[in-house]
């Protein structure tokens, strides 16, 4: 049987979005276990021979995907419209991030367009209180549009 | 107690005894079996649904039954496989892959007889029995990918 999280994991993946809000991407790190996994479920770039997925480690993926979405959106905010919290630490939270573009988005050139995105995202928050697993959904194609971008890919 | 559990699904629905999760899960089976019609049985007439990724947000009755019948028709194959389910009583947060065939147009995208294999997940509340609202979300792009469809000019009306 799993222990119970001595910390609230509604209240831990709050201050990871308060962290996200703040652009504070290390906080949003340390809030996570040091091997924790992260996965962005629209994330996908084709390459000549492969698909690359957004798929891997908070420490490496998830920063680097946080910290350029931060760059290219430096009003990038977020606005919490659920938590819903289950056992053993599961979290989920509905999120709509949104943002200015100021610069190219591989591979979405700037045109200083806005995106409202709705995003779900589900957590699970150890025994001790860290973020040990993070899965995030959105539609790319929705904000690729509301950026201006007439590809799909 | 040993009542509760003698009494057969059906009637549980009946007394709205069924929580989210519960229904969740029946919802999925039905789909499975491309069943719309008794999926449609455990969702409120007035639920909210929001399939967003396909501009589809309203009531159940009016957009959530043809959206869900026009996904069984373009995949007759569909299989919904669930990969984790989390919440409450009354919210649940299922995490499913969408599996199938493409055989017909599917919102205005043209068949090409390509499969596909989505990564989504469908927010559930219930009350009294009955699902409430459904919210999901997927990648869009991701379809259009799989169905291969690569600008928006392909997609029709």
């Amino acid at each position: 049987m799993t222990a119970m999280p001595s910390v609230c994991g509604a209240q831990v993946v709050e201050s990871f979005l308060d962290a996200h809000r703040a652009h504070d991407v290390e906080r949003m790190v340390e809030l996570c276990d040091e091997n924790a996994r992260f996965r962005s479920v629209p994330f996908e770039i084709s390459r000549r021979q492969r698909v690359v997925r957004g798929s891997g480690h908070v420490s490496t993926i998830g920063k680097l995907l946080w910290t350029g979405l931060i760059n290219a959106f430096p009003d990038l905010t977020n606005e919490v419209t659920g938590i819903i919290s289950g056992k053993d630490g599961q979290v989920a939270a509905e999120v709509v991030i949104s943002g200015t573009q100021a610069q190219d988005w591989v591979p979405v050139r700037s045109r200083g367009r806005s995106f409202r995105s709705p995003h779900l995202l589900v957590f699970h928050v150890n025994e001790l209180g860290k973020i040990d697993n993070i899965t995030s959904y959105s539609d790319d194609a929705a904000v690729r549009q509301q950026l201006g971008a007439a590809e799909l890919d | 107690m040993g009542g509760a559990q003698s009494l057969s699904f059906a009637q549980r629905i009946g007394r709205g005894e069924l929580d989210a999760e519960s229904l969740a899960l029946a919802m999925f089976e039905h789909l499975n079996a491309c069943n719309v019609t008794g999926a449609s049985a455990l969702v409120a007439a007035d639920a909210e649904v929001d399939f967003g990724p396909a501009g589809i947000t309203g009531s159940f009755a009016e957009k959530g039954i043809p959206f869900l019948r026009d996904l069984s028709t373009a995949f007759p194959d569909l299989r919904v496989r669930i990969r984790s389910i989390m919440g409450n009583p009354s919210t649940v947060v299922a995490e499913i892959t969408v599996e199938g065939t493409q055989s017909g147009d599917f919102l205005g995208i043209p068949n090409q007889r390509k499969h596909i294999e989505i990564d989504q997940a469908w927010v559930l509340t219930a009350s009294t029995g009955k699902i409430t609202s459904i919210r999901a979300y997927w990648c869009q792009s991701q379809l259009y990918r799989r169905l291969g469809v690569s600008r928006r000019d392909q997609i029709g009306g």
